[in-house]
């Protein structure tokens, strides 16, 4: 909020200005790396203030048919820097008659996100398979910084499964393993997270392209969690005529 | 850091930028308000529009109340903004702002229609608006409701000041956007007809008027088909109509108020004084 003016920020009703909250993603990003290829899991909501502006965003962004970005924070911000990264990736691509690599991709985004670190807001994870390296997931928090992960959760909804995430990982998972860990922990993170929630998307990244599955909360495949029934609330003398 | 040092620093980041546009009186400004100076008025459409798509078209609606504080600055204000042939804007937000990104917008998609001879489509208004949006970092208040059809169907996107963009199935944005969002929210369907669209529509609008001080007087539809486009406007709903006045008599006959009670009080004038 800092780099907005505060005749943007401050509503001034004298002159009829309310200024809309800047929209952002207060989301659950989680993905993991497998043999061949990455899972990511991403909710579906998108707020601006406590109004929900989108309730089946789609926060798993292609940028080649095999690298995805998911986006976490000011969505006008995330939405133009994967604009931006992908043309550029795309320009490379064709001038220079060869892929770009998930590693330099990677780069391509940390270069945007360190030098307008003061005025974006965002925080991505890169997904993607290429041939030399197999398949490869980078966290990029704001202002820049990249780290390669084998596991990972980012976004308001990561707080709550960090946990779950550290107790279900092992080595040499397989794909489907990954999915029902990925898709759990978006659910346990929609379930407690207030600006998570909508669907769940889950993305497979693998050396046959990019494949996204969408779960409703009606759906049979949606995670359930019994939450602790809650002690009775009424006083006594109430709760005794309700029984 | 202070508030103060963070709002010189934002100032100063702001000079540094060398946009359009000037803070340079901001902070004179805030002084003067705090000595009591009335500031000046933006008009702003504070406001209902409403868009739903439905099979093989689309329907947009804006109310027509412009309003700058409390006051109603326009009655008959045209928010539903032709773009193309068939792609149209809504918009919210700022007045000025708003009609001058439209005007921008229809010559730019003209233009490229004149060089391509192709249709423009809703995407290129759509990338066309959030780019230059996106670009002015929310200080253009144009928060529009793109939609129209073109030969890869109807489509209609939602962008923000900010240059957030997304798809959507029916919209609504302005200050009148959270009551008519419960309707379209509640009512609508996937496939639906022209008239049901028409009328949902036109009932998401009704709400966001009646509930929503900033937004009423009259509205203006349009639907936009394959073949063609159809304007209608503007309709004024029964509950935005003028009351007529009530022409009776209040007359009362003399004496139909009961004498209660009487009281005489005597006074005398002990002593007068002439004043000059």
């Amino acid at each position: 909020m800092d780099t907005m003016h505060e005749s943007l920020v401050k509503a001034v009703p004298a002159l009829g200005h309310y200024p809309q909250e800047p929209i952002s993603t207060g989301t659950t990003l989680i993905a993991m790396e497998f043999d061949g290829g990455v899972v990511v899991g991403t909710d579906s909501r998108t707020s601006a203030g406590s109004f929900i502006s989108s309730r089946v965003t789609n926060k798993i962004t292609p940028v080649t048919d095999h690298l995805v970005v998911c986006r976490s924070g000011n969505a006008a911000d995330t939405q133009t820097i994967a604009d931006v990264v992908k043309y550029q990736i795309e320009a490379y691509t064709m001038l220079e008659a060869e892929k770009v690599s998930i590693y330099r991709a990677t780069q391509i985004f940390r270069q945007f996100l360190y030098n307008y670190r003061d005025q974006l807001s965002a925080s991505v994870l890169v997904a993607g398979w290429d041939e030399n390296e197999g398949g490869q997931l980078y966290a990029l928090p704001i202002g820049g910084f990249v780290t390669r992960q084998r596991s990972t959760a980012s976004g308001s909804g990561s707080t709550f499964v960090t946990g779950y995430l550290d107790k279900n990982w092992k080595p040499n998972m397989t794909k489907e393993e990954c999915v029902k860990v990925v898709k759990e922990a978006v659910g346990l993170a929609t379930f407690r997270d207030g600006s998570s929630g909508g669907v769940i998307r889950i993305g497979v990244i693998d050396k046959n392209g990019t494949d996204i599955k969408l779960y409703r909360p009606d759906g049979n495949d949606f995670p359930k969690f019994v939450a602790p029934t809650p002690h009775p609330s009424w006083p006594a003398h109430v709760e005794a005529k309700n029984q | 850091m202070t508030a103060t040092e963070s709002q010189q620093g934002v100032l100063k980041m702001e000079l540094d930028k060398g946009g359009a546009f000037s803070f340079d009186n901001c902070f004179r400004n805030m002084a003067m308000c705090r000595m009591g100076a009335a500031p000046p008025r933006l008009t702003s459409t504070g406001t209902t529009i409403v868009a739903a798509s439905y099979n093989g078209g689309l329907v947009m609606g804006a109310d027509s109340r412009a309003t700058a504080g409390n006051i109603i600055a326009d009655k008959h204000c045209e928010k539903v903004h032709k773009l193309t042939e068939s792609i149209y804007a809504c918009g919210a937000g700022t007045a000025a702002d708003l009609d001058q990104v439209t005007k921008m917008l229809s010559s730019n998609l003209r233009l490229m229609e004149l060089n391509t001879g192709k249709k423009a489509r809703v995407i290129t208004a759509m990338r066309q608006a959030k780019q230059h949006l996106f670009d002015y970092q929310g200080y253009i208040g144009a928060y529009l409701l793109i939609g129209g059809v073109d030969p890869t169907g109807p489509h209609l996107y939602e962008c923000t000041a900010n240059g957030t963009t997304m798809h959507k199935e029916f919209a609504a944005q302005g200050s009148g956007s959270y009551a008519a969002i419960s309707v379209l929210e509640r009512d609508f369907k996937v496939g639906m007809d022209e008239a049901q669209a028409k009328a949902l529509v036109q009932r998401a609008l009704h709400a966001g008027m009646s509930g929503d001080n900033a937004s009423g007087n009259s509205l203006n539809l349009v639907i936009i088909r394959p073949e063609k486009t159809i304007f209608e406007g503007p309709i004024v709903p029964d509950f935005c109509k003028k009351p007529e006045p009530i022409d009776l008599e209040y007359k009362f006959k003399p004496g139909s108020t009961a004498v209660l009670k009487r009281k005489e009080i005597k006074y005398e004038i002990v002593e007068s004084m002439d004043i000059h």
